[in-house]
């Protein structure tokens, strides 16, 4: 009996990588690129994203849309996001559950917003804006927080849930983000992973990062005890860690379907080689988690991952 | 006002214009055709290739000296190459190399290398390839620029007809300057035909330069021998000579006629990087 559901992988395009990427095209099933760096650019530089696309599958993904917010998304920004998805045309894109702006105040970086029910509301009236205007829906995908966000009134993985069931978006999980939520709030990465709306995750992000000191704060009652806290730092500059790939391998025996797997990274690049061989640590793991349900006599399944135009009447 | 019944210099002048306006429509048509009806069809993974569509043999030639120096196969001695006789056992995959290791060995100069038979008829090969990916010419793209050069050259051969007629019926015998540039515009169209490179390869060559462009920043920074394959596409994409000259000071001297391809097509760009602080990572923090 063999698992038949089809499984991609590739990594995110950072030009360091360009030439190491065209060389091993064969590796690769799939190379996801940041589409914020092309906003700005008129539309005639848009064409080296179509012949990337003639070269190797193409995901898009943005970084500074903000749609987990109460307040709506900037209407340029998805206009110009539109006019890219429908030149590339990429096989699917995605999104972060995060807001980048308030106000006129432009954070900088990805910001967890309170999860209660009304960033839930928010951040669905956004995602219907955003398949108004570009006829798809994103892959959503969960960010990675060192504090549990002030007013937040349910867990993330049901905030998650919430918005994935009432958007009708599928899921981008990024396990290292996930893994490094988990430690930093206490909780078992297998358990937090449980809580989040697995049967919707269609692609996974897969990253490192680093521990970082927290020193407690002084208790004024008492003496400064100096004792030393870590957070974990998803911080996209470091190797996937074993943790995250065996949590990669306990999704993979609770899905049904197939899944995109990109690798991040964003700096202190090792070797290619380097990558390539995470990338063949986590086919190992998808391999060995398959085998293991076929010897659980589990029920064969089989998903191919469909293109973008046809997820786009979905 | 007949065009025609215009005095000799005014002509000319005008004729010059024309030359200028039909050709340069020609070649927008020509490359609007091209880009609309033919579409790349191949993988681009291969350094050699992208060298042959840059320069054709010699542009492979170029790129596999340069990769077989940075794995150590080829060493310089003054001003010219020679086999590493100390490696042994090399690995020489590609028949390319394994021609050029060989003239190398024989003590035969650059100039000769790169109009060797044997090398230049291995490098053709990946002519073939490019030529069914729509990246060079080939009988269908070169059917579609027929017409548009056909009436170019019509235009052109035409109007200068007309008025040789003309001027002969009159008695005007001075007709020289006149089938000078009819002759020109013949050749230029002509070259507008049987140019190798289709305005889709054209294009290809452009967005590489963007998409290596940061690959292109930091080529002072690779190590030797750790990285052949990035020095191979730098040469493929850019050209030998935008190779650091420290590493490959034999490059002038083997290879004067190569000169930069230019450090960016149209669409420069990093491909990188956003506006949350280099792609999505290091938030949270």
């Amino acid at each position: 009996m063999t698992y038949s559901a089809s499984y991609r992988y590739g990594i995110g395009w950072r030009s360091h990588y360009s030439a190491s990427i065209f060389a091993n095209l064969d590796a690769l099933d799939l190379v996801e690129v940041i589409v914020d760096d092309y906003f700005l650019k008129p539309k005639k530089y848009w064409h080296e994203l179509r012949t990337l696309a003639a070269q190797v599958p193409v995901v898009l993904h943005g970084v500074s849309l903000g749609l987990a917010s109460v307040h709506p998304v900037d209407e340029t920004r998805l206009n110009k996001l539109a006019e890219l998805l429908d030149y590339v045309r990429p096989v699917f894109w995605s999104e972060h559950l995060a807001f980048v702006r308030a106000g006129n105040i432009e954070i900088g970086h990805l910001t967890a917003p309170p999860r209660n029910a009304a960033t839930v509301a928010g951040t669905v009236k956004n995602l219907r804006r955003i398949e108004q205007v570009t006829g798809s829906r994103p892959h959503l995908e969960n960010i990675a927080t060192l504090i549990t966000p002030p007013g937040s009134s349910m867990q993330e993985g049901q905030w998650c849930a919430a918005i994935l069931e009432q958007s009708g978006c599928n899921m981008l999980l990024d396990l290292h983000n996930l893994y490094a939520n988990a430690l930093n709030s206490g909780a078992a990465p297998d358990e937090y992973l449980c809580r989040f709306p697995l049967e919707r995750t269609r692609s996974v992000h897969l990253s490192g990062g680093k521990w970082i000191p927290k020193k407690t704060q002084m208790n004024p009652t008492s003496d400064y005890t100096g004792v030393r806290q870590f957070k974990l730092l998803d911080d996209h500059l470091h190797d996937v860690p074993e943790d995250v790939f065996a949590l990669l391998g306990t999704l993979v025996q609770k899905v049904p379907h197939g899944l995109d797997i990109l690798i991040e990274r964003d700096g202190k690049f090792p070797d290619f080689c380097e990558v390539l061989s995470q990338l063949e640590r986590a086919r190992g793991v998808v391999h060995a988690a398959q085998n293991q349900l076929e010897m659980a006599g589990s029920p064969p399944f089989s998903q191919t991952i469909r293109s973008y135009h046809e997820r786009r009447s979905l | 006002m007949n065009i025609l019944a215009l005095s000799g210099p005014s002509f000319l002048l005008f004729y010059f214009g024309l030359m200028v306006v039909v050709c340069f429509v020609t070649q927008q048509l020509v490359n609007r055709a091209e880009t609309i009806k033919f579409k790349p069809r191949t993988k681009l993974s291969d350094p050699y290739a992208i060298g042959y569509l840059q320069s054709g043999p010699a542009g492979v030639i170029r790129v596999a000296v340069i990769s077989l120096y940075d794995r150590g196969i080829l060493v310089n001695k003054g001003t010219s190459l020679k086999v590493n006789t100390s490696k042994k056992n090399p690995t020489l995959g590609h028949p390319v190399e394994k021609r050029l290791v060989l003239l190398i060995a024989s003590g035969v100069g650059m100039d000769s290398i790169l109009t060797d038979p044997e090398l230049r008829r291995l490098c053709d090969q990946y002519q073939n390839g490019l030529a069914r990916s729509n990246l060079m010419a080939n009988d269908q793209i070169k059917a579609e620029r027929l017409f548009y050069v056909v009436t170019a050259l019509a235009v052109m051969l035409g109007f200068a007809g007309a008025k040789i007629v003309r001027a002969l019926m009159r008695g005007h015998t001075n007709i020289m300057y006149l089938n000078i540039l009819a002759i020109i515009s013949v050749v230029l169209l002509l070259k507008m035909y049987n140019k190798t490179k289709t305005a889709v390869g054209e294009r290809m060559l452009a967005d590489l330069k963007s998409l290596f462009r940061g690959l292109y920043d930091r080529r002072n920074s690779i190590m030797p021998g750790s990285s052949t394959n990035e020095l191979a596409f730098i040469a493929a994409v850019y050209g030998v000579a935008e190779l650091p000259a420290a590493r490959f000071r034999f490059i002038k001297t083997l290879f004067p006629k190569a000169g930069s391809t230019g450090s960016c097509g149209t669409s420069c760009g990093s491909g990188c990087g956003s506006s949350c602080g280099g792609g999505c990572g290091g938030c949270g923090g």
